[in-house]
């Protein structure tokens, strides 16, 4: 796999390369290097455009990753390589290159805050090469078998990543809700694939076990973090073993600083079973709290509301995105908050990508905003320095 | 600058092999070298601004994530203070890498 890095840095391409070399991503990597606009576009006609991935600074010195930008889309034989802008400019900037290169219709893997999450980009290649349905040789995630399944979990081939929650008054971060990936030597492997797999073979509790080990290991090494709420998710069917209940609680009383909020996904029948309840309550004595997560997907939500003493509820994404345009999805939200209002519930509204739809979401009085406006989930290593950017983001020069 | 700076480069480093780590370890000491001595001798804001943002690009690698005190760095002499706290924390580091 062919790789392109016009940096004009030598100690970020550097940084870059080694992050390609520590890549869940087992390719064989070849990788080109540039240090102006002028050298990434010789190398790029030197390479007949057989660039699998194009990493382009936007600030250099002498020149700019604009110019490379122009240059390939005048050029119809190399406006499909899959270009990852990256800069350490603002954002504002960063969505204008980002719509410049889109309506240019260039390949645009996307455009990326410095430092870059190395693995998020190539996962997001991947996908983008797979929607145009091109080339890139790699094992499609729907292949992955159950025995891979197993032998993955065995080799514990699970990534955590962390998506922060906002308070929609203060703006200062509350917590951070765990979303994990799985990964084999091609990369990522999404929830949407691996989670059946997982279920198919019965295999839920052990993956909830491995989820709950590694974030807890994860949150007590970085102090810093500690202020912050950690949001796990568990289904129903979790909440039916006794073991899975013991090991939970043995963590949190191990860790009694670490403010655990379990996500109770609402898409199982048996959470009304004795058990499930009993569990509920061992967690709630154990200064666990409990989120309902995708609130408002299931006919039965407002039945679980009375019987279980939620302490937050998640409006599904669904309803929250397109607030500002759906008038129907308006009234849920609004009908959602009023009424967790009144039964003393915090409430967090996920999948928020706009400034309309979070201007929205403060009119109606929610409490916690969670989506990409904020930041996509976060891979563990880059934790820290998100949140050094964003707590600092403020200061005045 | 103040935040830990030896911390955050020992932990940047430790990220990578021993092998990655020494080409990553010369690559930012040659950078910070190449931008300390350029500070000396600006000779206007654009060049200025270039160096300013060079080195927020090193900080933000090494997770040394403050804008805004970069930010808040006016004038080539507080650009080469800032460079050159950096400089000493990574020399003082080079024996544990």
């Amino acid at each position: 796999m062919n790789i392109l890095i016009v940096d004009d840095q030598q100690f970020v391409r550097e940084a870059i390369k080694a992050d390609l070399a520590e890549s869940t991503f087992k390719h064989d990597f070849k990788t080109f290097e540039a240090e102006d606009a002028n050298q990434g576009i010789e190398a790029i006609v030197a390479a007949e455009g057989n660039i699998d991935l194009l990493i382009l600074d936007l600030k250099m010195d002498n020149s700019d990753g604009m110019e490379v930008i122009n240059f390939l889309s005048v050029h119809a034989s190399y406006t499909d390589i899959p270009l990852a802008v990256i800069s350490s400019s603002d954002k504002r900037t960063l969505g204008l290159v980002n719509s410049i290169a889109s309506s240019l219709k260039l390949n645009v893997v996307g455009v990326f805050e410095k430092p870059i999450n190395m693995d998020f980009i190539l996962a997001e290649t991947v996908r983008l090469q797979r929607q145009n349905d091109k080339k890139w040789d790699v094992e499609s995630p729907d292949s992955v078998s159950d025995y891979d399944i197993h032998q993955l979990l065995d080799d514990e081939q699970v990534l955590l990543c962390f998506q922060p929650q906002v308070d929609m008054k203060s703006k200062d971060i509350t917590g951070f809700e765990v979303l994990a990936r799985m990964y084999d030597e091609n990369g990522y492997i999404y929830p949407d694939t691996f989670l059946p797999l997982i279920d198919k073979a019965g295999l839920n509790v052990d993956f909830t076990k491995i989820i709950i080990a590694k974030a807890f290991k994860f949150w007590a090494h970085e102090k810093t973090l500690s202020s912050y709420t950690l949001s796990i998710n568990v289904t129903a069917e979790d909440l039916s073993s006794d073991n899975l209940i013991e090991y939970i609680i043995r963590h949190k009383q191990a860790h009694a600083n670490i403010k655990l909020i379990l996500e109770l996904t609402e898409s199982q029948e048996i959470i009304n079973q004795a058990s499930v309840l009993n569990s509920i309550a061992r967690l709630i004595i154990n200064d666990i709290s409990i989120s309902l997560d995708d609130f408002g997907k299931s006919y039965s939500t407002y039945e679980r509301l009375d019987t279980i003493p939620f302490n937050e509820i998640k409006i599904d994404r669904s309803f929250v995105c397109d607030i500002d345009t759906n008038e129907q999805h308006h009234l849920i939200v609004e009908s959602t908050i009023a009424l967790a209002k009144k039964m003393s519930v915090s409430v967090v509204a996920e999948g928020i990508e706009t400034e309309s739809v979070l201007n929205i979401l403060g009119e109606l009085g929610c409490d916690i905003a969670q989506g990409y406006l904020y930041s996509p989930p976060i891979e563990g290593r880059y934790l820290k320095a998100w949140v050094n950017r964003y707590v600092h983001k403020d200061e005045i020069a | 600058m103040s935040h830990n700076t030896r911390d955050n480069l020992r932990d940047f480093f430790n990220r990578y092999s021993e092998t990655r780590r020494l080409s990553l370890y010369q690559a930012l000491v040659k950078e910070l070298g190449n931008i300390r001595g350029q500070t000396k001798c600006v000779d206007s804001t654009d060049s200025f601004n270039s160096l300013k943002h060079q080195f927020k690009g090193i900080c933000r690698y090494t997770c040394l994530e403050f804008d805004a005190q970069i930010d808040a760095i006016m004038t080539p002499a507080q650009l080469y203070s800032a460079v050159d706290n950096m400089f000493g924390h990574a020399v003082a580091i080079e024996d544990e890498l």
